[in-house]
This record gives C-alpha cells, structure tokens and sequence, in this order.
C-alpha cells in the first residue's frame, strides 16, 4: 500500500460523506432525474476551507464518482448530466472563494455554483433530451436551485460556524 | 489475487446485473442475496434502519402519482407506476449499499495512488454507514457528531486491517464467487421468461 497522507484521509472522508449525502438525497423525489438538491456539495463547501486546490478537484471528482455508484446512475444519462453539472459547478466555487474570499458568503458561492450547475444541465438538456423546449423547464429549474443553494449555502454558513469537527480541522491546519 | 481484491472485482462484475435488472421482485431478490453475503462475510445487519429507508422511497414515490390507481384513501390515491418505481428504486439504493458493503473489506489495498485513496473513500463510507446512530441534537448536529466519529478513526487503523474478516480461507472465496453467478442469474431469469 502506498503511503496516504493527511490531507488524502481528509479527502476520503469528505468524499465518503458526499456519497453518505447522495445517498440521502435520493430519498427525495425529483420532478426530473438529474435535479439535485445538492446535499452533497456541503462537503465540497467546507473542502474550501480545509483542501488545497488540486485536493478539492480531486474531492469533486471523487464525488461525481460516488453519486454515481450510490445512486446506481454511473452507466447512464444521468451521470452525465450530473458529472458535468458537479464539475463546473465545483470549479466555479472554487474559482469564486479564490478570487473574492471572505467577501462572499457561502451563501453566495452555493447559489453561483448551483446556477452554473443548472444551467450547464440546461444546455445539455437541450441537446440530448428535449431539444428546444427545454428552456420551457428553465424557469422551474432555476427557481427550485436558486431556492435549494439558499438553503444550502444558509445550513453551510452556520456549519462553518458552529461545527466543532470544523473547529479542530481549520486549527490543526493553521496551527 | 489477494481476498479483498477477490471481493472488490466479485463486487463490481455483479454490480451491472444489478443496476440493469429490469424486474423489480427480482432486484429484491439481489437485495437479499447481497444482503445475506454482507452478514456472512462478518458484517453487521440492522432491519429497522433498511424498511425505514425503503418506506420512505416508497411513500416518497407515491406523491408523484403515475399510472392506474389502485387505492384511494383519504383523498390520496396509490398509483401501481409509483407504487413499482418507488419498490424498484428502494431496491437500488438497499442494494447498492449493501453490495458496496460486501465489496470492500477492511484491508482492501488498490495499487496505485489513486487505488489507495479509492479504498479509503471505501473504508470511510463503510465507517460512516456502519458506525452507531446518532439520535441526539438537530440535523447540523448529527453531521457534526459522525464526522468527529469517523474522524477518530486512525491512519493506522486503516492500514493494520483491526478486526479481520472471520470467514475462512476457502470460504472466503466461494461467497464471492456465488454473490457473482447468482446476482447474473437472476438478471438473466426475467429476461428469459
């Protein structure tokens, strides 16, 4: 076995919690089966704070792999949708805690990935699924992502905060 | 090939039998025969959570009606589409908890880099899933309290393999094998009848 280090069990440990999350998000029904409430991203949230960059990409590809396995979704049209919404989206959080810090919420980083993420889906929608009028699905669509990372991003924000795990985490990584 | 890896590929070659079934009786079928596999290969079982998690898919299912009613009660109606969607994805989710449980054993080693941080991710999941129930404090809480769980499991205790399989050597290799033949077989069945 080649040696882990710290960080890699940190890895391993979000991305086995993102499968967790998966797993309880697909207790919930969705009007379309590619639809997240995006659960899972809470451990890519906190990732920010805790993983070097090359480590929450790899957290992110872990991820778009977990889901697919826990959901049984990786030999389907599903996973694709997903991958690439994850992806982008997950890159874009990233870019935006990088460049702007502690100027934006998590809050703010959720909705501004869900929003790539959905749109990204959109797109893909369009050219796979429903052709044209997936834009008629566009407005829900956003609406209920929008709605989702709020709640999200919110339930992040006092994570960060309040978490004791998180405490000793950033403590160990500072100290 | 090590035992683990054996469990690792027996795991993962039954797997698109099991993502592929068509018959939703018969996916229940692969349930309990993963399901059996992971108790006999030393890992713990617990009813309550599993027909919990499946009445939820269920009755998650039943509020997107689809296809003829076949009960009414109180101004809601029971839908056989809902009803078999929501069976066969209960299925899915019990399974596919359960075959990944079987799959990776504790001291599974992947070559390679990211092998090695595949069976970690693994190991946690299997930690996390496992490990006690958290019934105190509010959702934010619980979340908390399982990652300072898993978080005390140490490096070393991933690499020193504590608490090995008690299945013997033999044995070790026949349930994967039957896991393997058995979950093909009964995709097979329902597209044969």
């Amino acid at each position: 076995m080649q040696s882990v280090s710290r960080e890699a069990h940190m890895v391993a440990m979000l991305a086995a919690f993102c499968m967790f999350f998966s797993m309880i998000e697909y207790l919930i029904p969705k009007p379309l089966p590619f639809m997240r409430l995006g659960l899972a991203n809470l451990p890519i949230l906190i990732a920010l704070f805790l993983l070097s960059d090359r480590k929450i990409l790899l957290l992110i590809f872990l991820k778009v792999l977990g889901q697919g396995l826990v959901n049984g979704t990786l030999f389907s049209y599903i996973f694709l949708f997903s991958a690439a919404g994850t992806l982008c989206s997950g890159t874009a959080m990233l870019l935006i805690f990088k460049a702007a810090g502690k100027r934006v919420s998590l809050i703010g980083i959720c909705l501004a990935g869900a929003l790539v993420s959905n749109m990204v889906q959109l797109v893909l929608a369009r050219f796979f699924i429903f052709g044209r009028s997936a834009f008629i699905i566009g407005p829900p669509f956003l609406i209920i992502g929008t709605v989702s990372a709020l709640i999200l991003g919110f339930f992040a924000e006092r994570f960060v905060e309040q978490s004791k795990w998180f405490a000793l985490q950033r403590g160990e990584r500072n100290g | 090939m090590d035992k683990p890896k054996f469990f690792l590929w027996a795991g993962m070659a039954s797997a698109p039998a099991f993502l592929f079934q068509s018959d939703p009786l018969f996916r229940w079928i692969q349930v309990l025969l993963f399901i059996s596999a992971t108790i006999i290969s030393g890992k713990k079982f617990r009813l309550l959570p599993n027909l919990l998690m499946t009445a939820g898919i269920i009755f998650a299912n039943l509020m997107t009606p689809n296809g003829k009613v076949i009960l009414s009660f109180w101004g809601f109606s029971v839908t056989q589409g809902a009803l078999v969607n929501g069976f066969s994805r209960a299925g899915l989710l019990v399974g596919m908890i359960y075959l990944s449980r079987f799959s990776v054993r504790k001291n599974l080693q992947i070559p390679g880099r990211l092998g090695s941080l595949l069976s970690l991710v693994f190991f946690y999941f299997d930690r996390i899933v496992e490990g006690e129930r958290v019934t105190r404090g509010n959702f934010m809480e619980k979340i908390d309290e399982k990652l300072m769980a898993v978080q005390k499991i140490s490096i070393e205790d991933f690499s020193s393999g504590e608490n090995p399989d008690h299945l013997s050597g033999g044995e070790k290799l026949i349930v994967p094998a039957l896991v393997f033949i058995l979950s093909w077989t009964l995709f097979t069945i329902p597209l044969l009848i």
